[in-house]
């Protein structure tokens, strides 16, 4: 694992205000360059809004932003685009494009001339493609695609941009379980090679076993940041998701984290209590159902 | 929008500024020079239709029937059909038979389309002076590329009413310094409309419902309203329509409606006699008009042909459909008798009438 | 000689970019040498059929700032036919013309719009441009607002502000409903009936019996004159050259609006000044001839269809064939039932809808959008 002690992204006192809702609620954090960072926490605790909030989509109301030394404010969005790159949790777009023009339009914000991309522009775009193993698929259309390839071709974008910073949104949500590998492998590969990865993931156990470096969120705040081994524990999964579990650190596998059943001592899902998560996904089966891995 | 990167966007963004401005320049310089030559060429149109002799197109049939009536039908070298359907009519149904003469001699070119004419069908019969029809917008769109183009032409007002018919009778016997022939004519519509009215002044109105089109699946009549120079004849003529209080000029009624106002009179129009008279009335027999006075008195009336055009076109004539109608009214009072069906048309229609405005 | 030519385009592009160019380039030849015989067709078929000599000849009487064409060094041989001169520089020349720049218009309006809303049912005129436009007008006409140098630009302005007018209320709707597609056909549609209802209602009510302006709301290029032209002429061209200019943050927003923003484009207000633009060139599409429908929906179709969404290639093209395929229309409209004027509108239906379901059957399952 790197251990650069560069930092790339600095967030302080951030707070975000939706309509009364306080979304983010005074987050301040640090992640290094070349870090796989794991956003982890339950629906509704800010892990969509912050990361709009870095890639300049929502303005927060409160707080800062420093990215690669850049006050986050400053830059403009074009600017931006150059240092952080953004895959989507969802398609809403056009499934007519083809894979390879997919991952050319990541080459937007460096495109020179009037219309056409440079034979460098290209070269970047096919070794992105490459990278990520969706090369045959260059002159499918986006929609002919499965949801993994798809995600593949979206990742080869956020690469072709030459972003120091990929922002992911669940990663790995709609996929199977060998698909949710061969992502996470590649991710992993890829901030082997120096990019910095902040990824929003329900997966716990795929989080824990992958990442560098886990930012647990709650209801807006920090919750635990640091080393997965360090900070993942009964107390929080408890705290944090309402849920008795196992933790184990087995040899030659790592952490893993074994839910047992919900806490029914009074504690975080009385019908009182409840109401205090802002989220509208409130059933415990369907959350343990996503944190199994 | 974006940061413009590289030259080239600079170089292609200020070539389209320096196209803009130039082409938007020549454009309004264009269309300023056209308005002042537009005016030229209308000036010119004038003049060039005082210097020589008419060689007039006529747009509707009403003006036809108007040029008529100002002598000036050997100046025509076209006028419309009004056949959009293309089922062919008998011309003696349709011009009066000076008007045949000329068209089947070669002298009048009748192929231009009322509804939608072609601009190519006009020029190419090289008028000085084409009288458009205002009630017909594609018209309107005619007379404005027509004036564009140094052909004088003159938009001939709609006639609502028999007053305004008889201001364009005006308007066009001045535009042909024929002013005494126009007031002449205008006298003789007078007269004849005067003295009808004379005739059935002391008589009980008629309760008339006059029928444009009969629609039998939907059960409707269309019929026509107040502001209608038809509507006016009927009053003249000593009737009632009994829909004079329909704010709309052509309203479309169901038969239900109508029938309740009692007509005593019903007159169907059918110039093209598409309507089978027998058929018809036996129809009707069993429509909501069946229990009208009009039907068990049998007063229902067919007008086929030239008939039609006396109560369906807003010039001189319109005296004589005033003639004709008040003769339908009033039979006993003027010695009129029809035929069962009564169907008036092209053969009969003249035996309702005294004189004749267009000889 | 190839070689050097085409190394020209080519350079410091690799093998991707070369094959879109070079596609692009033969569709564009393509799409221009069918402009150019339509052109001839427009030209020379009608109530008389000329040559092309007169075509020349017809020209004498264009002047450009002032000045007759020979004084420019161009040579023009004298006419011989008035009347058939008088058709060709007032009637035919004109009409063509305008039916290059209104088809063209069309298009790339329907294109914008397609793009931004990113959804293939929208075009000009199921935003409700064109039935506001058509209230602007019918309303100058009942109240017969004709006065003096504006006779012939009043008409048109008037239509102007309704579609605009109408095109501001769907946009309002859109908002409203949570700016997502839907919304948009949603609004437009609902504006389009408003207005197409209010128009109507005038109509029928009118003492002036004006319900032949509903021939007018069928759309009909027979009666343009240069005045039409020339103003027709700079709103196209420098909005198509500005939509052409934009091409590849065109492509950026297929992406959606969140990816198109995060790569960089100020995704709000290029919509909203695009859309702008869509609008104001099918109104004056419709102010000055009428509602013409389909070929904003279908041409951008059509081609996406055959060459994908790239709008570099979908641009240009669009505004091509947008001409064709008007061009073609407004032909059969002039030639098919002599002497009358069929209007084009219906013409174009007629050759759009089955082309569109051939195209559709055929490729459909690659077709996605």
């Amino acid at each position: 694992m790197p251990c650069s002690t560069d930092v790339i992204i600095r967030v302080e006192d951030l707070v975000y205000t939706y309509n009364s809702v306080k979304a983010l609620d005074g987050l301040t954090f640090e992640i290094n360059r070349g870090e796989f960072v794991g956003l982890v926490g339950p629906n509704g605790s800010g892990k969509t809004t912050l990361l709009k909030c870095l890639s300049k989509l929502y303005t927060p109301q409160e707080g800062s932003i420093q990215l690669d030394g850049h006050n986050l404010r400053k830059l403009s969005q074009s600017e931006g685009a150059k240092i952080y790159a953004v895959v989507p949790s969802e398609f809403p777009m056009d499934m007519n494009i083809s894979i390879t023009d997919t991952v050319l339009l990541g080459r937007y914000p460096y495109l020179e001339g009037l219309w056409w991309e440079k034979e460098r522009d290209e070269k970047i775009a096919l070794n992105a493609m490459e990278k990520l193993n969706v090369s045959d698929f260059g002159n499918r259309k986006l929609g002919e695609l499965s949801s993994g390839e798809k995600q593949r071709a979206l990742i080869a974008k956020a690469i072709a941009q030459e972003a120091k910073v990929l922002l992911i949104d669940e990663p790995v949500a709609h996929l199977d379980l060998g698909y949710q590998m061969e992502i996470m492998e590649m991710l992993r590969s890829l901030s082997e090679d120096g990019v910095t990865i902040l990824a929003a993931m329900h997966e716990l156990n795929l989080a824990v076993k992958y990442c560098d470096k886990l930012i647990v969120l709650d209801k807006g705040k920090v919750v635990a940041c640091g080393k997965p081994e360090d900070i993942v524990t009964q107390k929080l999964i408890e705290d944090v998701y309402g849920v008795k579990a196992i933790i184990q650190n087995i040899p030659n596998v790592g952490l893993v984290i074994i839910p047992l059943s919900t806490s029914n001592n009074g504690g975080v899902f009385d019908k009182k209590n409840s109401k205090e998560r802002t989220t509208e996904s409130n059933k415990t089966s369907a959350r343990r159902g996503s944190v199994e891995a | 929008m974006g940061k413009i990167l590289g030259s080239k966007r600079v170089l292609a963004a200020i070539l389209i500024v320096i196209v803009a401005v130039s082409v938007t320049g020549l454009s309004t310089y264009q269309v300023m020079n056209n308005q002042r030559f537009a005016q030229q060429s209308y000036i010119l149109g004038f003049i060039l239709f005082q210097l020589g002799q008419p060689r007039i197109v006529s747009m509707a049939p009403h003006i036809d029937e108007i040029l008529l009536g100002l002598g000036l039908e050997e100046y025509i070298v076209g006028c419309t059909n009004h056949d959009p359907y293309g089922l062919g009519y008998k011309l003696r149904d349709f011009y009066l038979p000076r008007l045949v003469e000329l068209i089947l001699s070669g002298k009048i070119y009748n192929g231009i389309d009322w509804w939608a004419p072609s601009v190519e069908d006009v020029v190419n019969l090289n008028p000085n002076i084409v009288l458009v029809d205002s009630g017909v917008p594609s018209q309107v769109s005619l007379y404005y590329s027509l004036i564009s183009q140094g052909i004088f032409s003159f938009l001939v007002s709609q006639g609502t009413r028999i007053s305004e018919i008889e201001v364009s009778i005006l308007q066009i016997g001045s535009l042909f310094k024929r002013n005494s022939m126009a007031q002449a004519l205008v006298d003789k519509m007078n007269t004849k409309i005067n003295t009808i009215q004379g005739n059935v002044s002391n008589q009980t109105v008629v309760n008339v419902l006059m029928c444009v089109w009969i629609d039998f699946d939907q059960q409707t009549v269309l019929t026509c309203g107040n502001n209608t120079f038809l509507s006016e004849i009927i009053q003249k003529a000593g009737g009632l329509n009994i829909f004079y209080d329909s704010s709309l000029p052509w309203p479309e009624l169901t038969m239900a409606v109508a029938a309740a106002r009692n007509p005593s009179k019903i007159i169907i129009l059918d110039h093209n006699a598409f309507l089978n008279p027998v058929e018809t009335l036996i129809n009707l027999g069993s429509s909501p008009l069946g229990g009208t006075p009009a039907y068990i008195s049998g007063e229902i009336y067919f007008i086929q042909g030239q008939a039609d055009n006396l109560l369906t076109r807003p010039g001189p004539r319109v005296a004589e459909g005033v003639e004709l109608l008040a003769n339908i009214l009033f039979p006993a009072l003027f010695n009129a008798t029809f035929d069962y069906p009564h169907i008036l048309n092209t053969d009969n229609y003249k035996g309702y009438l005294d004189s004749f405005i267009l000889e | 000689m190839v070689k050097t030519f085409s190394s020209l385009f080519f350079v410091g592009k690799s093998v991707l970019i070369r094959r879109k160019i070079f596609l692009l380039t033969v569709s564009v030849i393509i799409g221009l040498a069918i402009l150019a015989v339509l052109i001839l067709a427009s030209l020379i078929f009608g109530a008389k059929v000329v040559t092309l000599g007169d075509v020349f000849a017809s020209l004498n009487r264009l002047w450009i700032f002032g000045r007759p064409l020979q004084s420019y060094g161009i040579t023009l041989p004298s006419y011989i036919d008035w009347s058939l001169d008088t058709i060709l520089y007032y009637s035919r020349i004109p009409r063509t013309i305008t039916a290059i720049l209104i088809g063209a218009g069309l298009a790339v309006s329907g294109t914008i719009m397609q793009a931004l809303v990113r959804n293939p049912l929208v075009d000009p005129y199921i935003s409700g441009v064109s039935s506001g436009a058509a209230f602007g007008a019918v309303l100058v006409l009942l109240t017969s607002f004709f006065t003096g140098f504006f006779e012939t630009v009043s008409l048109p302005l008037a239509a102007f502000i309704g579609g605009l007018g109408a095109f501001g209320i769907t946009f309002i709707i859109y908002k409203s409903a949570g700016e997502t597609p839907t919304g948009f056909v949603l609004g437009g549609v609902i504006v389009g009936i408003a207005f197409s209802s209010l128009t109507t209602f005038f109509i029928v009510t009118s003492p002036k019996e004006l319900h032949g302006a509903m021939f007018w709301l069928f759309g009909s290029i027979a009666y343009v004159t240069w005045n039409v032209v020339w103003i027709l002429l700079p709103v196209v061209v420098v909005i198509i050259l500005v939509s052409l200019f934009y091409a590849r943050e065109f492509n950026v927003l297929l992406l959606g609006d969140e990816q198109a923003a995060q790569l960089g484009l100020r995704v709000k207000w290029f919509k909203r000044i695009m859309l702008i633009v869509a609008a104001l060139l099918a109104s004056f599409c419709v102010a000055f001839t009428g509602i013409i429908g389909f070929v904003g929906l279908v041409v951008p179709h059509m081609i996406r269809l055959a060459l994908g969404s790239d709008h570099r290639l979908l641009l240009p093209l669009s505004t091509i064939f947008g001409a064709n395929l008007l061009l073609v229309a407004d032909i059969v409209a002039r030639v098919a039932m002599i002497p009358s004027e069929l209007p084009v509108g219906i013409i174009t239906s007629f050759i759009g809808v089955p082309f569109f379901a051939f195209l559709l059957i055929s490729r459909g399952k690659r077709y996605a959008m």
